[in-house]
């Protein structure tokens, strides 16, 4: 097990209040395994990742748990540990491509900026072959000339490369993607996701993939985890999850994608209603007033995370064999 | 659907000018648009799919006047728009209207959301005054809200329920057409189903038409009857959904097919990756434009490039590939219709 989380509560003070952006979630990465984390906006995806990188904005902090990276707590770091680890050994690429490099520097010397911090005795020198030996392994073209390049030279497909080159010039042992492939149109995420896919058999690298496009899960992921409102709901292998989605949501959110083998001209399936304001949560399930299969019990009590045939799921339908009915 | 044409593009073009020399000659163009044409017929849903930069959402915008076409014409109903001077040009902007991509973006902050869909109608003069909010109440229910939101703010509302507002909003001219601007891609997948079931639905209702511009083809799969398929200011091919999904001839096609990803984890597929990326619409490439990126380029393609031709059954296709496919099929049809008139 590469990493670890366990119990990780993550809360932001905001004018109304504290919301609870992540609520007691526990899961694991394996080595060499990729584990999508999939939910809408506002299920706390991001916050999770965040979290893990200590990035949170001031506001934010996490409040409890764990965080488990090679058997060590990353919370009880100190600033200058985490620094050491940032980059060297988890590595995150973000969602924009075109925000997350710096405008005045050439993409070369972000890269190399990265070699030189973790790798002290390295000569200006190697490093500037290795930024370039990374380029080459991302699919840029040219490198040697590109990599002179400022970002605003390149398009978005390509900055996701560079961004991908920056995350992989130390070999980290764990990348976390959040939503690597969103900004980028079908034909460049299609390139992307090959690409990430290769990284992870040449360098044996756990891959956390934070994403809402069940299609980018189905073809990437090795196993699952879906998250509402703070929650885990739901964790599973990826085939398994799609042959048999258990929680009402997972059910819902497969069922609402339209889907081109689909020849009807019938309505799309609808989750009805919205997810609940995250300062005026229900007092029960999070998702009871959007559920098809409602109970009283749903609407009182918060059900546990359980374990079901081989999956993880959070609601009461299984709790005294209430599916099978 | 009808067999009457509703709205008919021939061949339009849309160049911007990237740069002036010293003296205010054009020294650079970007080709948007360049050459397109096709029709949408009388309560059709017409898709209109591309990658980014590819000039979909600049045909939506000169079809509703927010840019004026370079070159070509855009009949509507029998009426030429481009030949109209700005007032009479204006009276067809109530047939036409548009629903946004960015439903945080495209709502006035400080109207009502009553005021913001009352606006329309008190312009156009098409309610007396005193029924102006009766009529803001139906529109509302019309989409899926309650009309106690009339008095609320957008700040109030999520990105979906804002844009019902969009298309209620839309909706209150009583339109013909309907452009909308890839209307549910900001949007998260549960709120999105909820979307298109409600644009699926009006369109029914008031008998209207569509032009649904989109990036996401299992979106456009789902609303359209027909699509076509962009690439760098052209049209690649033309097709209703079942036979373009089924059956895509253009190489352009089939990798845009082949790069979404399959809902289903054991169809993992060996897919089309396309090497590079879209060259600028400034420079395109000469002959083809997909030419740069084609894994079926034969000799010949980096010359000249293929009009959009009906290779089967209303099936059109610009690919050199097909050149003799569209030959053969003239002959067929010809013979067809030789054998009709004896």
């Amino acid at each position: 097990m590469l990493l670890e989380i366990k119990n990780l509560t993550t809360e932001f003070k905001v004018k109304h209040g504290t919301v609870r952006a992540v609520n007691g979630i526990s899961f694991h990465v394996n080595e060499g395994e990729i584990l999508a984390i999939v939910g809408e906006s506002g299920s706390g995806k991001s916050v999770t990742s965040l979290s893990i990188m200590g990035l949170l904005q001031e506001n934010g902090k996490v409040t409890g748990g764990e965080i488990l990276f090679k058997g060590e707590d990353l919370l009880k770091k100190s600033e200058a540990e985490m620094q050491a680890i940032k980059g060297d050994q988890i590595s995150m690429i973000f969602q924009e491509p075109m925000t997350s490099l710096n405008p005045v520097y050439r993409v070369k010397d972000q890269i190399m900026e990265n070699i030189l911090t973790h790798n002290k005795n390295m000569s200006k020198k190697e490093a500037l072959e290795r930024t370039i030996e990374m380029l080459r392994t991302v699919g840029i073209p040219s490198p040697e000339e590109r990599a002179n390049d400022y970002p605003h030279q390149m398009s978005g497909g390509m900055r996701q490369r560079v961004m991908i080159a920056m995350a992989l010039s130390c070999e980290p042992d764990l990348l976390i993607a959040d939503e690597p492939t969103t900004a980028l149109d079908v034909t460049i995420q299609a390139q992307i996701l090959e690409l990430l896919y290769e990284m992870r058999e040449k360098f044996n690298m756990s891959v956390m993939l934070i994403t809402h496009d069940l299609g980018v899960v189905a073809e990437a992921a090795d196993r699952v985890v879906v998250m509402y409102c703070g929650q885990i709901v739901e964790s599973a292998e990826v085939k398994s999850l799609f042959a048999k989605p258990m929680h009402p949501y997972t059910l819902g959110l497969l069922k609402s994608i339209p889907r081109l083998e689909d020849e009807s001209k019938e309505p799309l399936y609808m989750i009805k209603g919205m997810v609940p304001n995250p300062l005026h949560m229900p007092p029960g399930c999070p998702f009871s007033d959007r559920c098809d299969c409602c109970m009283e019990v749903c609407r009182k009590k918060m059900p546990e995370l359980r374990p079901v045939g081989d999956h993880l799921v959070r609601c009461f339908l299984y709790e005294n064999g209430e599916a099978e009915k | 659907m009808s067999d009457e044409v509703l709205l008919d593009l021939r061949h339009l073009k849309k160049y911007f000018t990237v740069e002036k020399s010293f003296f205010g000659k054009t020294t650079s163009v970007l080709k948007a648009v360049d050459d397109v044409s096709f029709q949408i017929k009388k309560g059709e849903a017409f898709g209109l799919v591309g990658e980014s930069g590819c000039g979909k959402s600049t045909i939506g915008k000169m079809i509703v006047n927010l840019y004026t076409p370079t070159a070509g014409k855009i009949i509507f109903d029998g009426t030429d728009l481009t030949a109209l001077s700005k007032r009479e040009r204006r009276r067809y902007c109530k047939d036409i209207q548009l629903i946004f991509q960015d439903p945080y973006a495209s709502l006035n902050p400080r109207m009502t959301v009553g005021d913001i869909i009352a606006e329309p109608i008190i312009i156009n003069n098409l309610r007396p005054k005193n029924e102006v909010e009766k009529r803001v109440t139906e529109l509302l229910n019309c989409v899926g809200l309650s009309g106690n939101y009339r008095n609320r703010y957008p700040y109030e509302f999520s990105g979906g329920q804002r844009q019902r507002v969009g298309i209620a909003r839309a909706l209150a001219v009583e339109p013909k057409l309907i452009v909308c601007d890839e209307p549910v891609s900001a949007l998260d997948v549960s709120i999105q189903a909820q979307v298109l079931n409600l644009l699926d639905e009006l369109k029914a209702e008031f008998d209207l038409t569509y032009l649904f511009i989109a990036h996401g083809l299992n979106v456009v799969k789902h609303i359209s009857d027909r699509v076509g398929v962009m690439y760098l200011g052209k049209m690649m091919e033309i097709a209703s959904k079942n036979e373009l999904y089924h059956n895509p001839f253009n190489p352009y096609t089939q990798a845009l097919l082949s790069a979404i990803p399959s809902v289903d984890p054991t169809k993992r597929k060996k897919r089309i990756v396309l090497k590079g990326d879209v060259p600028s619409p400034i420079d395109p490439p000469e002959g083809c434009r997909f030419c740069s990126r084609c894994f079926k380029r034969m000799d010949g393609c980096g010359q000249f490039a293929s009009n959009l031709m009906e290779v089967s059954e209303n099936h059109y296709v610009a690919c050199k590939l097909y050149e003799q496919q569209a030959k053969s099929w003239e002959k067929e049809r010809s013979l067809q219709n030789e054998s009709k008139e004896s």
